[in-house]
């Protein structure tokens, strides 16, 4: 930098646009007649933006990681050691049934592995209220406690007015401890619902136990039915389908 | 100027300082009322939802290090969901998925004023970013702090415990000429324009 009239300083005030009049204008003159400064100018540019990019990438991550540490955390402090070691019990119930399938449907694993995601928590402590649904028992889902969300859930859908968020959580618990018959008679019920927030995402999972169940027949109904119609996992399905074809 | 939400304004004291998990806590505050309300009026799935507004979060992030908002008038949320709205808007006219509806939206917030967040990197800058891995301490911080964060070089001198801000500058002046000198080993000259 010593050779050229601006320092580092000066370039990072004009590509901030803190440079102005006179000043501004012998700046811009100068990279008219020093093109080797005026490459270095671009290159502090373009440092800056992928500086820029980087850091927001890592915020992007912190991000994502917030969701699986604030579950932790949540884990922690609410839940006693009898609802963990159940909780442990189910996660080994969970990856026995997983080896199962495993075996059973190797072909079918890598793409549903691929398009599996838990489904997140949608309910926030803001809409509890409106959509009257018990502070707390969707946290358990959203920490990972399957077994404690099922049992509360189903305390809570014996009520003739329960939520329908209620019904597609439950389904969806009881599909990630491997319960997949029952999740399926549930997310069904869901599914023909009129609640588009819920019935879209029912018939995806519904799709994807029929897939991890190696039933290819239903899995692609299911998916050639959503990739037809207005369902917000439309593009998703039609991507898993090419992949089966 | 007014704030709508008490809460909102201690909270966007600690933003504005570059407070970075206060800005979490907002994520996992307003995430539930936008996943839904994407999904309602828009038709996405709850997975694009949550994407849509960790970006909706960084550019918002992206106005306060810029000031381009020093102070609200109005709630956070209120803001943060026009952002949200704005990049929603950008994918759903990319994947022309459906004709938008407006009338569930209550933002008094300019789109001018916040849709220029997403740059498109250069193939270039992509190349400079993959580097930006092997910049080590205290480069990655000082430049961090000074380039990402705004941060003046007082607070930099005072948060690395370095003698004074005189001696954090020169030594940002060397972290970017290392950084040069990474890139300018790794790219040929063409690749450099």
């Amino acid at each position: 930098m010593a050779e050229f009239k601006y320092d580092i300083d000066q370039i990072d005030a004009f590509l901030k646009g803190k440079m102005q009049g006179e000043e501004l204008n012998a700046f811009k003159a100068y990279m008219q007649i020093e093109e080797a400064f005026s490459k270095e100018v671009e290159l502090q540019k373009d440092l800056l933006i992928s500086l820029n990019a980087h850091f927001n990438k890592e915020l992007k991550q912190k991000l994502i990681q917030s969701d699986k540490s604030g579950a932790k955390a949540i884990n922690k402090k609410l839940i006693p050691n009898y609802i963990k070691f159940g909780f442990a019990a189910s996660v080994i119930l969970f990856l026995f049934f997983g080896y199962f399938f495993l075996f059973q449907s190797i072909d079918n694993t890598a793409i549903y592995t691929e398009f599996y995601k838990p489904y997140p928590n949608i309910v926030s402590p803001q809409v509890r209220g409106v959509e009257n649904i018990q502070t707390d028992i969707l946290q358990y889902y959203e920490i990972a406690d399957y077994n404690t969300a099922i049992i509360l859930l189903e305390k809570e859908l014996e009520k003739n007015d329960a939520p329908l968020a209620y019904r597609f959580y439950y389904g969806l618990s009881l599909m990630e401890i491997g319960k997949t018959d029952q999740a399926i008679v549930v997310l069904n019920q869901v599914a023909e619902s009129g609640d588009a927030k819920f019935k879209d995402p029912a018939q995806w999972y519904l799709g994807l136990i029929y897939l991890k169940q190696n039933d290819l027949k239903k899995a692609e109904n299911i998916f050639e039915s959503i990739a037809k119609s207005d369902n917000s996992y439309k593009k998703r399905a039609g991507e898993l389908l090419e992949q089966l074809n | 100027m007014t704030v709508s939400i008490s809460g909102d304004k201690d909270l966007f004291e600690r933003l504005r300082k570059g407070d970075e998990n206060s800005l979490v806590k907002v994520y996992q505050l307003y995430k539930g009322n936008y996943i839904s309300w994407g999904q309602k009026n828009f038709l996405l799935s709850a997975e694009e939802c949550e994407d849509i507004f960790q970006d909706a979060i960084i550019a918002f992030n992206d106005n306060i290090r810029k000031k381009k908002i020093t102070e609200l008038n109005c709630s956070l949320k209120t803001y943060i969901f026009a952002i949200a709205k704005n990049l929603t808007i950008k994918i759903i006219n990319k994947n022309n998925r459906e004709e938008l509806k407006d009338e569930h939206f209550d933002a008094p917030i300019e789109p001018r004023e916040i849709v220029d967040q997403m740059i498109i990197l250069s193939e270039k800058q992509e190349k400079i970013v993959s580097l930006l891995k092997f910049l080590k301490e205290p480069c990655y911080s000082i430049l961090k702090l000074y380039y990402y964060k705004s941060y003046s070089m007082e607070i930099i001198a005072r948060e690395l415990n370095y003698k004074n801000e005189k001696v954090v500058k020169s030594q940002k002046v060397r972290c970017m000429n290392e950084l040069k000198k990474l890139v300018k080993a790794r790219f040929s000259k063409g690749d450099l324009g």
